[in-house]
Formats: structure tokens, C-alpha cells, sequence
């Protein structure tokens, strides 16, 4: 499978006080990869690394097979982008918008915008300034779409928005990718609205990744074991995706651990350890978000040196805990 | 594509050249009023009438001065404009385009370049109104179209100076003002000093400021144009 996005090693710092630090992500080609985060955690910084609209420090952006930002406008000519706040000019009318955007775009389709007018019901000769909040969503989504991308970068673009409306601009972005087959790359902070159709979730905290796995095993591989007893200096090849580790709270017992592909019989490997088992928690995606970026914050790290997050290395699951030919490795 | 990038400049600029445009119409006919009134009515213009070509050339004088400083202000102003929108909307929406960052830079500095037509059209045409209306004495021309193009040029020159400026950020902007004022320190607080101890007196004579100014106002200079003639009527 090859893939749509590739980000490796990113780098970028635009202030003292926020850093993205080796920040790989993989999205494959047609996925609907949810790009998720508490606000601020650098999701809109990493998406203006990926439209070449900041210069990184260092690392290698590869969009749509091409190099950001060697061949950016190769890559941005197939790609929509909808920002996290609207850039449209305001003083435009609808239709002057539309008129404008579509100069730039060679496989601008004129009848689907049309009929996406119509059916958003947008005002033609109202100003993109005068638009409710809705309709400048819309609109964005229309100038995404009609450009008959191969890859849609959407900036959380429900925020705000009303449950008609969202669910109406989630729509079209479906339909659409079920006619064309296009890879969405879109940040949310809303967990339950990626949930319903995204295939792919990646995880993003204070500029690092902290997961990045198929929708499905995020949903139902998640558990959340409490350990007691775990020897402090033991290291090891554990069985199981380690995501996230951190110590007791003090008011329970124990260390708790974020795993993935865990099974009943692993507790085994702990028992071998001197450990226990306490208890083993499934975990839906909220859960499991909450979790993961819980035991990633630096002031509940435990890692090995005391400066990360323990991520099993070594278990088949690589850095991110995701197995390497699901990331379109090798 | 340029024609989609002259228009939103066109909407981005339209109401601030509204002003510009105005007075390019009515500053050559406001220069000749004087002349216009006195030489119809017979009225004196200060302790005679109006008959000689002196008397002429010295109202036209007084009014000439406004030509450079109006193109200065419409360049500046106009592209402040130009860029007024992508600053507001911290430049998302260019930089989402499918274009090389040089020609979307170029195309709105060439559609900020075809706006300015409008002005300088007007201002043309005001100047062919005024000449019209006023008997020249002999022995002097009316110079419409000379000024005109001089006018052009004053415009692109200081549009071109100021979309540069503009098309920079705030930073940018701050870091230039600060090497400029290092430049007037140093060129005017060294020179003086070393001429003194090489025993140099030219060289503690000069004067960074007036050295700038005269180079870049006198031909060959960039800005030789705001310093040259503005007569609509001379000899």
C-alpha cells in the first residue's frame, strides 16, 4: 500500500514555549485518517508544515509522492484544504469566491460546485463575510471539493458548526470519497465525530505523536491494565503494544498501562516478572484518547531514562506501537 | 488566473482610491483655477493682472509641488491595500494556491500596476479639462501628457517601493527600520569623527542624509522623477 502522507522526523519550533520533535506520520493513500489532539497540541501547526505554509527545521514531508516543499505546488494543485478558521476573502461574494478559487484549479469541476451550491443552499450574491457560520463551513468544503482533489486536508472543520450542518459537510466529504476515492487528513478534537468514519487515527500531543494505528484496533485493542508490583528496573520485549505507562495516582494500587493487542493469557508474561495483574479495562476511543494522552503528558512519563514514554520496542509494534506493515513499511 | 487576482485587488482597493482618484481629477484644474478666474474676470492675482507668462508660470509653481506628494500618497496607499487582505487573513489563502510564491507576488503587483491606470487616467484627463479652460499666454505650452506619464512613473515607483515594504511582515518591517537608523548613526556620527583623526576635511564634511537624498533624487537616482518638473504649463 503506498501512501499518501509520509512525515518523518519533523521538526519545527516557532516559539520557545512549543516544539514539534520528531513527529512520523503515516497516512495511506485512501485512508480516512482522523487526526486527533487536545487544542494546542499542535495539529494546525503540523497541517500548515504539510501545505508548505511554514519551513521546518528539519525532517521530510512527502505529500501525494512529492516532496513539500520541492514540489508543493504539484502537490497542492491535488490537494482541498479547508483551514481552521476561514481565508477566504470576506469582501467576495459567494459566487465571486467560487469564481476566483476555480482560476487556480485546473480540475475544478463548474457543475458539481453548481449543484453543491444548490444543495448547501448558499446565498450566491451574499458576501463570505456576511455568511453565518455554517455557511462559511460550507463554502470552504464546496472550494475543497469541487477542486476534485486526491487529498483533502481538513483543519477541524466542524468546529462551531451545528449538528445539521456538520452533518451535512461530513457528508459531502463522504460522498465524495466514496466517488473518488481521495485520502482525508482531518484534525478534530472531537473524538466522536472521527469515530463514525475515520479508518486510521493518529494521536498528536504538546508536538508528538503519541499513537497512530487503524481506527478499528484503537477501538477495540485498547486496554488499560493496572500493574502491580512491576520490578523497577525490568525492561522488556513485552507481547503487547505498551502506547502509554504511568505511576500510581495513590489512590489506587499499582501502575497503570495503555496496551494494545493485549489477550488474557499475557498475564503470564507479568507473573514471570513477580507482577500482577489487577484489573484490565476496555477502552472506546474517548476512553482511549483521554488514556493515551494521560500517559503521555511529560509529568506522568515513566520511561526508561525518565525522558519518554515506554512504547515496547522491539515487540513488532515500532515506536508508535503500530506494526510496520500496517504503516505501508517495507 | 490574472484576471481573477486583478479583480479581488480591484475589490480589496476599490473605496481607498476613491479619494485618490478625486483629487488626480481635480488637481489640475484646481492649479489653473487661479489662472482661469483672473484671466476671465480681469480679477489681479496679487498686484496686477494675469497677462504675462511670469505670472502664470509662479500659480502653476505653487500647486506643482502637490503632483509628487499625491502619487507618493496613491503608490503607498494603494499598496497597503493590495496586501491588506493577505495580512488580515495571515496569507492562508495564497499560500493554499497551486502558484509559485514569486508569481502570485508578481501577478498582484501587476494587477496593483494596472489599477493604478485608473488614477493616472483621470488625472490625464483633468489635465487635459484644465488646459482647455484657460487661455495660455504666449511664449508658454501646456504639458498634459509630459505630466501624465511623469505622474505614472512617480505612482509606480513609490507603489513599487511600498508593495515591497508591505508584501514583508511586521518584523521584516521593524529589522529594515533599524538597519536604516544604524545606516543614518553610523553615516552621520563616523565620517566626522574619522575625518578628524585622518586630518581628512572632506571627509568630515559629509553628510550621510544629504548624500542619500541627493543621490536618490538626482538622475540617476530611483526617485529623480518626485524631484524633476511638475509644470502642467510652462515654457
Amino acid at each position: 500500500m503506498s501512501n499518501a502522507i509520509e512525515i518523518r522526523g519533523l521538526n519545527w519550533r516557532p516559539s520557545k514555549a512549543f516544539a514539534i520533535e520528531e513527529l512520523d506520520i503515516t497516512v495511506p493513500s485512501g485512508a480516512i485518517y482522523g487526526f486527533l489532539g487536545p487544542n494546542g497540541s499542535g495539529k494546525t501547526s503540523t497541517i500548515r508544515l504539510l501545505m508548505g505554509m511554514a519551513k521546518p527545521q528539519g525532517g521530510c514531508i512527502q505529500v501525494l509522492g512529492g516532496r513539500v516543499p520541492d514540489d508543493l505546488h504539484t502537490t497542492l494543485a491535488r490537494t482541498g484544504y479547508v483551514p481552521e478558521r476561514p481565508h477566504v476573502i470576506p469582501a467576495l461574494t459567494v459566487d465571486e469566491a467560487i469564481r476566483v478559487h476555480s482560476a487556480f484549479f485546473p480540475s475544478w469541476d463548474s457543475g458539481w460546485a453548481s449543484g453543491m451550491k444548490k444543495e448547501f443552499r448558499l446565498p450566491a450574491d451574499t458576501r463570505v463575510g456576511r455568511l453565518s457560520k455554517g455557511e462559511t463551513g460550507k463554502l470552504l468544503m464546496l472550494l475543497a471539493l469541487a477542486q476534485r482533489p486526491d487529498l483533502l486536508v481538513l483543519d477541524e472543520p466542524t468546529d462551531g458548526l451545528d449538528p445539521v450542518v456538520r452533518r451535512d459537510v461530513l457528508t459531502a466529504v463522504l460522498d465524495y470519497v466514496s466517488e473518488v476515492g481521495a485520502t482525508v487528513f482531518i484534525s478534530s478534537h472531537l473524538v466522536h465525530e472521527l469515530e463514525r468514519f475515520c479508518d486510521w487515527v493518529g494521536v498528536v500531543d504538546d508536538g508528538k505523536i503519541v499513537a497512530e494505528m487503524p481506527m478499528d484496533t484503537f477501538k477495540n485493542e485498547i486496554k488499560r491494565i493496572r500493574v502491580v508490583g512491576w520490578p523497577e528496573n525490568r525492561d522488556g520485549d513485552f507481547p503487547f503494544g505498551l502506547l502509554g505507562r504511568r505511576p500510581s495516582d495513590g489512590m489506587v494500587a499499582g501502575e497503570t498501562w495503555v496496551v494494545r493487542g493485549w489477550q488474557d493469557q499475557m498475564t503470564d508474561f507479568f507473573t514471570s516478572a513477580g507482577a500482577t495483574v489487577r484489573e484490565v479495562t476496555h477502552l472506546d476511543l474517548e476512553e482511549g484518547f483521554v488514556e493515551l494522552l494521560t500517559s503521555a503528558r511529560p509529568e506522568a512519563w515513566r520511561g526508561r531514562n525518565g525522558d519518554g514514554p515506554v512504547r515496547g520496542e522491539g515487540d513488532g509494534y515500532g515506536t508508535s506501537g503500530i506494526p510496520s506493515e500496517e504503516r505501508g513499511e517495507g | 488566473m490574472f484576471r481573477q487576482i486583478l479583480f479581488v485587488t480591484w475589490k480589496a482597493t476599490r473605496f481607498g482610491m476613491i479619494p485618490f482618484i478625486m483629487a488626480a481629477f481635480g488637481l489640475p484644474l484646481l492649479s489653473v483655477q487661479g489662472v482661469r478666474h483672473a484671466a476671465a474676470a480681469g480679477v489681479p492675482l496679487e498686484d496686477g493682472r494675469i497677462t504675462t507668462g511670469a505670472e502664470v508660470l509662479e500659480w502653476v509653481t505653487e500647486w506643482s509641488h502637490l503632483y509628487p506628494a499625491l502619487a507618493l500618497a496613491l503608490g503607498a496607499v494603494l499598496a497597503l491595500l493590495v496586501w491588506n487582505w493577505d495580512h488580515r487573513g495571515t496569507h492562508v489563502y495564497p499560500l493554499s494556491l497551486p502558484l509559485p510564491r514569486w508569481k502570485y507576488v508578481l501577478l498582484k503587483m501587476g494587477a496593483g500596476g494596472v489599477l493604478l491606470l485608473i488614477p493616472v487616467g483621470v488625472l490625464w484627463l483633468g489635465s487635459l479639462l484644465a488646459v482647455s479652460t484657460v487661455e495660455i499666454p504666449d511664449g508658454l505650452r501646456a504639458y498634459p501628457t509630459a505630466i501624465t506619464f511623469r505622474f505614472l512613473l512617480a505612482t509606480l515607483i513609490a507603489f513599487a517601493v511600498f508593495f515591497a515594504l508591505a508584501a514583508g511582515t511586521i518584523r521584516t518591517a521593524v529589522i529594515l527600520l533599524i538597519v536604516w537608523i544604524a545606516l543614518v548613526f553610523l553615516g552621520e556620527g563616523v565620517p566626522p569623527i574619522l575625518g578628524g583623526l585622518l586630518d581628512m576635511p572632506r571627509l568630515s564634511r559629509f553628510h550621510f542624509l544629504d548624500w542619500i537624498l541627493n543621490t536618490s533624487m538626482s538622475w540617476p537616482g530611483p526617485f529623480e522623477v518626485f524631484a524633476g518638473n511638475w509644470l502642467l504649463i510652462d515654457v
